[in-house]
């Protein structure tokens, strides 16, 4: 038995989340269904308290409850992204779900639950811990797509369920193979018996074990050819749970994708590096192509997030440091830049009229200015314009490509941003050249919670384009802890 | 193969041998209930006895691991999904109409009896049976029990969190239209 007390220090910022989950829970079961905006304040604070002890538990360094998981550098920026993510998520859903009446305390918990999986998938250093925290996230999550309970909401969280109940077995199967190719499922294990048995490396049950680890992880972060949900269901679920799914399971299946194959497998990386080679320019090459031909932005965002997907992967292909400082760059300035888009959707949009078809955004130039020039911005760090967070991130990511010489990668991938840059940009040439029309509908569905949230996106964005120095070096601190 | 017993274990032996008999019954009475029950309900539940019956035979063969896999797995998993299958779908309306003759259902249940009776019958004869090298030890499901409870606590104890998840989730999908009083962006 290897337990000791102060292994709990290591999951205090998850015992937070989880503890704020249940408070909110307990808070609207006691006020009788009446209307409680104070789930969104509670969960705030539950938030901060999780980021000040992920600050506290982040100098520990080491593995606890018998090599379970970890609580270094690594896991505490993924899940200071998350918390980022999931913050933000809840100060822009405030006047979306009171405006589409659904302000129900268990969004909140769900949220939260979700989140609190996230973060043990970040730190998870056992393929046992990384699949329940991975289901913990996708469970919640399913929920969260049916949350409103329109036809399309049902359809996407019913899709979603489906496909991914499906990939979690294949996620499973794989760990199971792993398993019995190597006698173990602590990652740190797995890279012990890979480097002291001769001949694992290509033995056939240790390889497809690890194929399908890959399936299952591209259905998580909607890699083509295991992309065919994604439009539909973020579609079809609320669109503050799309900004969501979009950006903190990306975040977390990325964290414990890098992990699990910088750590565990570099002895076979020369045939898994190959394979995600196609996988990313495949995804890149189809979600940008695919976007090109949307007229509704919200599936235009969902192809763009599979672009993004694309890009993130070549940092797993690379697999080095500087390819992970690059991911973890890329993912915080991708949270920032989806859901402060998905917020001027959101803002744009109308109860049960989600108002998202292209023609929705003309001449939203002139009359909503500065939600227009938000917009722009995160639509230009999207491309990947500079001054921008976006540009940065594709930057590392790319520049730790070459570095690795994987000279067609970075240069099918810089083609594809130069590419994307035609629909991204379509959005501002609709907004600022388009006459509006007579009929459009007045007023934002705007508040005092999803503006914070907006103009804290926006700055993000703006200063990660312009200083990015301090969170480079944040990301690099953290890689270097492994 | 012979078994000597002590006098005083005699007593339970017997007990084993009633409680084997009661498995073998289960085991068929399950097995017909499930093919022949009108109701669906019913027909599951057979199957379900049967199972149980199968999962005990197990135990007698020495297999505990393999019986709480059968019991979790196909009477606990695969039934469950069998019944909310049935609640969920609608039974038709003609379907206690034209029940099969009672001739007909011995005969092809005879037939697809003596079938399998033969082709499992020839597998076992014709297999070069050899004694097995060592018996199994009796401590499978100890061990896993004693690692769920020390090395992988965490992942046991995280379990519940998956479950706590999952009731919240089903709960807010199957309850219905709470307080959205007017249910026009609702009504699924």
């Amino acid at each position: 038995m290897d337990f000791q007390l102060a292994d709990l220090k290591l999951i205090a910022p998850h015992i937070a989340l989880l503890g704020t989950a249940l408070l909110v829970l307990m808070v609207e079961v006691f006020g009788h269904g009446r209307r409680r905006p104070e789930a969104t304040w509670i969960s705030l604070l539950g938030i901060g308290i999780a980021a000040a002890a992920t600050g506290m538990s982040c100098h520990e360094n080491r593995l606890g409850f018998s090599g379970m998981l970890a609580a270094d550098g690594y896991s505490a920026f993924c899940n200071m992204i998350i918390l980022i993510v999931g913050a933000l998520t809840i100060l822009v859903s405030s006047n979306y779900l009171k405006d589409e009446r659904h302000e129900h305390g268990e969004y909140h918990a769900l949220i939260l639950l979700s989140m609190t999986g996230m973060m043990f998938m970040a730190s998870a250093t056992h393929l046992l811990l990384m699949f329940l925290a991975l289901e913990t996230m996708s469970i919640a999550i399913y929920a969260l797509a049916g949350f409103f309970r329109t036809k399309e909401g049902v359809e996407s969280c019913f899709k979603y369920f489906l496909l991914g109940a499906f990939s979690s077995a294949f996620m499973l199967y794989g760990i199971a193979l792993i398993y019995g190719a190597t006698g173990t499922t602590q990652i740190h294990g797995i890279m012990e018996q890979f480097t002291q048995i001769k001949g694992l490396a290509s033995s056939p049950m240790a390889l497809s074990g690890i194929a399908l680890l890959i399936v299952g992880f591209a259905f998580k972060v909607a890699a083509f050819p295991f992309h065919g949900w994604t439009p539909d269901v973020y579609q079809g679920a609320p669109t503050s749970v799309t900004a969501f799914m979009a950006t903190g399971v990306k975040a977390a299946a990325f964290a414990a994708f890098f992990r699990i194959f910088f750590v565990a497998f570099p002895a076979t990386s020369p045939v898994w590096s190959q394979a995600l080679w196609l996988l990313a320019v495949a995804t890149m090459t189809m979600g940008n192509f695919a976007a090109l031909a949307q007229r509704d932005v919200k599936r235009m965002l969902a192809y763009s997030s599979i672009a993004h997907a694309g890009y993130l992967l070549v940092g797993v292909v690379t697999a080095t440091a500087a390819a992970g400082t690059g991911m973890l760059f890329y993912l915080l300035s991708y949270a920032f830049m989806n859901i402060g888009a998905f917020a001027c959707v959101i803002m744009l949009g109308r109860r049960g009229a989600d108002s998202t078809n292209l023609d929705d955004y003309a001449g939203v130039g002139f009359k909503y200015p500065l939600l227009a020039a938000a917009l722009t911005l995160f639509m230009f760090s999207m491309a990947g314009i500079p001054p921008t967070a976006g540009f940065i991130g594709k930057f590392l990511i790319f520049k730790a490509a070459i570095g690795k010489e994987f000279y067609w990668l970075a240069v099918i991938g810089v083609l594809n941003s130069a590419a994307s840059v035609y629909f991204y940009l379509r959005v501002i040439v609709y907004m600022y050249f388009r006459e509006r029309p007579e009929a459009a509908p007045e007023g934002l569905r705007s508040g005092p919670a999803i503006t914070v949230a907006t103009v804290v996106a926006a700055a993000a964005v703006l200063i990660l384009g312009l200083a990015p120095g301090f969170v480079v070096r944040m990301a690099e601190a953290a890689m270097s802890t492994f | 193969m012979d078994f000597t017993f002590a006098t005083e274990q005699k007593f339970l032996v017997l007990i084993a041998d009633i409680a084997f008999v009661g498995f073998i019954v289960a085991t068929l009475f399950g097995g017909i209930v499930a093919v022949g029950a009108r109701q669906l309900i019913h027909a599951v539940l057979g199957l379900i006895m049967s199972l149980m019956g199968v999962a005990g035979l197990y135990v007698y063969l020495g297999n505990h691991f393999i019986a709480a896999m059968q019991i979790l797995i196909y009477v606990g998993a695969v039934s469950i999904s069998m019944v909310f299958a049935v609640m969920l779908a609608r039974p038709p309306e003609d379907a206690k109409a034209k029940p099969l003759m009672f001739a007909t259902k011995i005969g092809s249940g005879a037939v697809i009896a003596l079938f399998a009776a033969f082709v499992v019958g020839r597998a076992v004869i014709a297999h070069p049976w050899v004694k097995a090298a060592t018996v199994v030890k009796e401590g499978t499901i100890r061990q896993i029990g004693e690692n769920l409870l020390t090395t992988n606590v965490f992942v046991f104890e995280l379990i519940s969190l998956v479950l706590l998840v999952a009731i919240t989730g089903s709960v807010i999908i199957a309850k219905r239209g709470r307080d959205n009083t007017d249910q026009q962006g609702g009504g699924v």
